[in-house]
């Protein structure tokens, strides 16, 4: 049981993730590109700490994992610290939804979601066929990674 | 807790579906014809052959490269990384020039540009771009964004 724990662990210090307000800054910048106008974004979380911070920037509605009953206007939907499993139930509860996340281990099931490189630079991953489906990105959008003096 | 492992490691590989042969070599095509660099160079960098680098390496007209002894590839091409770890791409990576790097696992998407894979439990085909490397690595059009779109 011990092992088993210990692995969990480890697992979990293997994903490193970007600071919340810095995700909360690229979440701004990325759905600028984003041609279809979302109504406004709601912050879902698991993490209420990360998710406040992040808010500092992205300026949405706060509304926990338990209490979020679903939308269909089309939202930025933003998940902070929540499991892929949780995320596909919460997006079934609502329409069409531009799916962010905190997280790169959700990169299955959200259009966009960050990460940490080795270097420390942000990660940026698009899942494109769950993309295609929630957002029509300008192409300038595929350089968001890209910094001034590159 | 030998049970424990065990059922983990069944889980693990329900989770990792592979994307066929034939499917990944047509959405590598579509990717490097969205690349605005142009060339038609493939390379194949795997560590044993199997029947699936084999099926790969002849639909993408790829040369194959063995991992082992692999001294890294000096002209831009469109190299796919075959059952790699992310260590091993990161190090074939280092000994090469400027190229764009693919791989058939979903998992190595923190160190190549675009990976493959199939959705759990749907089996829909999984593209994910990791736009901090294909800023460097390539210079793709806009209808990249749209590669998974089907045609109407």
């Amino acid at each position: 049981m011990n092992k088993t724990i210990l692995f969990l662990v480890i697992l979990t210090g293997i994903s490193a993730q970007l600071p919340a307000n810095m995700i909360g800054l690229l979440i701004n910048k990325s759905i600028t590109f984003n041609r279809e106008e979302a109504t406004k974004s709601i912050l879902i979380y698991g993490d209420e700490d990360d998710a406040k911070l992040m808010n500092s920037m992205v300026k949405g509605e706060l509304v926990s994992i338990d209490d979020f009953e679903g939308t269909q206007e089309y939202v930025n939907l933003i998940f902070v610290g929540i499991s892929d499993g949780d995320i596909e139930n919460a997006k079934k509860k609502c329409g069409k939804v531009l799916s962010i996340s905190n997280s790169d281990e959700n990169s299955d099931v959200v259009a966009l979601s960050f990460g940490l490189l080795d270097n420390k630079r942000p990660k940026i991953l698009v899942n494109l066929a769950i993309a295609k489906k929630e957002a029509d990105f300008k192409s300038a959008f595929l350089k968001i990674a890209k910094i001034k003096d590159d | 807790m030998m049970k424990s492992f065990l059922l983990f490691g069944f889980v693990c590989i329900l989770c990792a579906q592979e994307i066929p042969a034939k499917k990944l070599s047509s959405l590598i095509l579509k990717t490097a014809y969205f690349n605005k660099i142009n060339n038609d160079k493939y390379y194949i960098v795997q560590k044993s052959e199997t029947a699936y680098s084999k099926e790969l390496a002849k639909l993408l007209n790829a040369k194959v490269l063995d991992y082992n002894g692999f001294s890294g590839i000096k002209e831009y091409a469109n190299v796919v990384f075959v059952d790699l770890s992310d260590k091993e791409i990161k190090q074939a990576k280092k000994a090469s020039s400027k190229i764009l790097t693919f791989s058939n696992k979903v998992e190595n998407i923190s160190v190549v540009s675009v990976v493959f894979g199939l959705q759990r439990p749907s089996k829909k085909i999984q593209i994910i771009a990791n736009l901090s490397e294909s800023k460097d690595e390539a210079d793709f059009r806009s209808v990249f964004l749209k590669i998974a779109q089907r045609r109407k």
